[in-house]
């Protein structure tokens, strides 16, 4: 039984160390590109922000 | 021998500081980028997978995750691992079937309480913010606590004094670049955590393995009476650390652990948050299909440093002596064994970067906790009881109510005793709301006669789960009630869904909901 359950552990640490490794570079990559393209879509609601300041005044 | 003896030095400090200047600097910048209310509480919804992704995982790998993860690790050795079994097996679930988290994302609705009042009405939007935000800012109580004493056991500081201003130290940094920034800061701030505490990890982790070795593992159960068998009852390991308590796992916890679980994967607000976050419903089902990677690592690699502190104490009698020692007049609790592992094993130099690592994840864990509870004090509490507001005022109220749950978490921190696991911690303060939020979005959701009066009783049914808390648990058996916190933690899913089938059978909805969710078929 101690053989099954220390199997069954040691596929798991190998498997979450290993996909976690793999996602980290995948994830990473991809990530900051990302980033850029959230920030210059931001960016545009701060525009229109700073030409119609009204906007945040009006009730919600 | 000395307990506290460290490999930190000056050198490492100076990485740590210079990794929190950076963040500081981060936050001030991120400011330029909030133009709106939609800006500041979900980064006006830009986010892509892979973005969400690193963004969740910061916010995910708290370093309280590490404290309670490694302190299970250390108490039950392999048998903690099936925490992170269920996780992944209920994050990948839900990513294969879209269940609850593609229809909630479809509702467009930026918090989950947004959606009571759009399923049922503005009284439940108030109630279960209301039940959110209590359980959530309890949750989050011993957060502090837990990483200032990670700073202090992994760089040598004995003084009482040295914990209280790091805790406040710490909070401070927090604070200020949320407070600035929102969601935008949170999300730029998480990413780069989530490389620096990606790199602390392999360091980590491959020192540990170097220290132990693959044989060191195997002895921890066939020499050290370490545990593997989480159906087993008994702890084994508590022979040789007198810290560990008799009762092992078994059944009734992992049924315990199952809800708690498999509802906070679906439904724990900063988890939900990045979910309605995310650009559409199908990055909301692809986020949750890759999840099992990130949620199952966040488990499965503390509790090997945790295993690796049990196998270093158990097999070095000096420090063995000293911890039981220290454990035994309370000057160190057992969540504290990791770090003061760590201190030992990991060289000067690389022990700093481990140390910003685990500071990263204490602050992208505390940024995004901070906001999500926020937002909902401002969006679906304050703004249904006295609103209108305009959007300017939501955001100083939202930044208004992260200065004051920073006050409460300060304050509780530093009076508040644990006298049970952190991890049993955690999991019974987010039953407080778990156990009524489940029943009522799914069945809001996917069942045609859900009612109001149903989702009142669900709600208000997670209260039950207060009474698991320790000094409630010291209360019922001083009465004569000797009940553990997994009875009534399972007691309170009970009543909830109970209470919530019950209500909507007998006080079923007069008439069709004003904007009731189109979603409910």
């Amino acid at each position: 039984m101690m053989q099954l359950w220390m199997t069954l552990w040691t596929i798991l640490l190998v498997v979450s160390c290993g996909t976690f490794l793999g996602m980290m570079v995948l994830v990473g990559r991809g990530a900051v590109r990302e980033l850029r393209e959230t920030l210059s879509e931001l960016k545009e609601d701060t525009r229109e922000a700073r030409e119609h300041p009204e906007i945040l005044d009006q009730e919600i | 021998m000395n307990l506290y003896q460290t490999n930190f030095t000056q050198v490492d400090s100076v990485i740590v500081v210079v990794y929190l200047l950076g963040s500081l600097v981060i936050g001030i910048w991120a400011n330029r980028y909030v133009g709106n209310l939609s800006d500041y509480l979900v980064a006006g919804r830009t986010l892509r997978i892979r973005l969400a992704l690193a963004s969740m995982t910061g916010t995910e790998f708290g370093l309280v995750t590490f404290m309670y993860m490694s302190e299970l690790g250390f108490l039950q050795q392999f048998a903690a691992l099936y925490l992170g079994v269920l996780e992944g097996v209920a994050v990948l679930t839900v990513g294969l079937t879209g269940f609850l988290v593609y229809r909630l994302r479809q509702t467009e609705v930026m918090t989950v309480p947004e959606y009571y009042q759009r399923r049922f009405s503005p009284g439940v939007r108030v109630v279960g913010g209301t039940m959110m935000v209590l359980s959530g800012v309890l949750n989050m109580g011993l957060f502090l606590k837990a990483g200032s004493q990670f700073i202090t056991a992994i760089s040598g500081l004995q003084d009482e004094m040295y914990l209280k201003w790091i805790m406040t130290g710490l909070l401070l940094l927090v604070l200020f670049y949320t407070v600035l920034g929102g969601m935008v800061s949170v999300v730029i701030t998480d990413l780069i955590q989530f490389f620096v505490l990606g790199v602390g990890m392999v360091v980590v982790t491959g020192f540990v393995v170097y220290n132990i070795g693959l044989d060191g593992f195997q002895h921890v159960v066939t020499q050290y009476a370490g545990c593997y068998d989480p159906t087993d009852s008994v702890n084994r390991s508590a022979t040789l650390l007198p810290a560990a308590t008799q009762q092992g796992i078994g059944y009734k916890t992992i049924f315990q652990m199952a809800a708690i679980i498999g509802s906070a994967s679906l439904l724990w607000p900063p988890m939900a948050s990045r979910t309605l976050a995310v650009q559409s419903s199908e990055v909301a089902q692809r986020l949750y299909r890759f999840s099992p990677i990130p949620l199952l690592a966040r488990n499965v690699i503390p509790i090997i440093w945790g295993i690796a502190a049990y196998y270093y104490f158990a097999t070095n009698d000096g420090f063995r002596e000293a911890l039981s020692a220290a454990l035994a007049d309370e000057s160190v609790q057992t969540w504290s064994a990791m770090p003061l592992y760590l201190s030992k094993v990991i060289p000067t130099g690389c022990i700093g970067l481990v140390t910003a690592g685990m500071v990263a994840a204490f602050m992208s864990t505390h940024d995004s906790y901070l906001l999500c509870w926020s937002g909902v004090i401002t969006q679906d509490i304050l703004g249904p009881l006295f609103g209108p507001f305009s959007q300017r005022t939501r955001i100083l109220i939202t930044r208004i109510g992260i200065l004051a749950i920073g006050a409460v978490l300060l304050t509780w921190g530093l009076w508040y005793e644990l006298s049970s696991n952190l991890w049993n911690y955690m999991a019974v303060t987010g039953t407080v709301y778990l156990a009524g939020a489940l029943p009522v979005v799914a069945g809001g959701l996917y069942w045609k006669r859900a009612s109001t009066a149903g989702a009142y009783f669900a709600l208000l049914g997670g209260l039950t789960g207060l009474l698991a808390m320790d000094p409630s648990i010291a209360m019922l058996k001083k009465l004569g009630l000797t009940v553990s916190g997994a009875d009534i933690t399972l007691l309170a899913f009970a009543v909830s869904a109970g209470g919530f089938v019950a209500g909507s059978l007998l006080w079923p909805n007069r008439k069709a909901t004003p904007g009731r969710d189109e979603t409910t078929n």
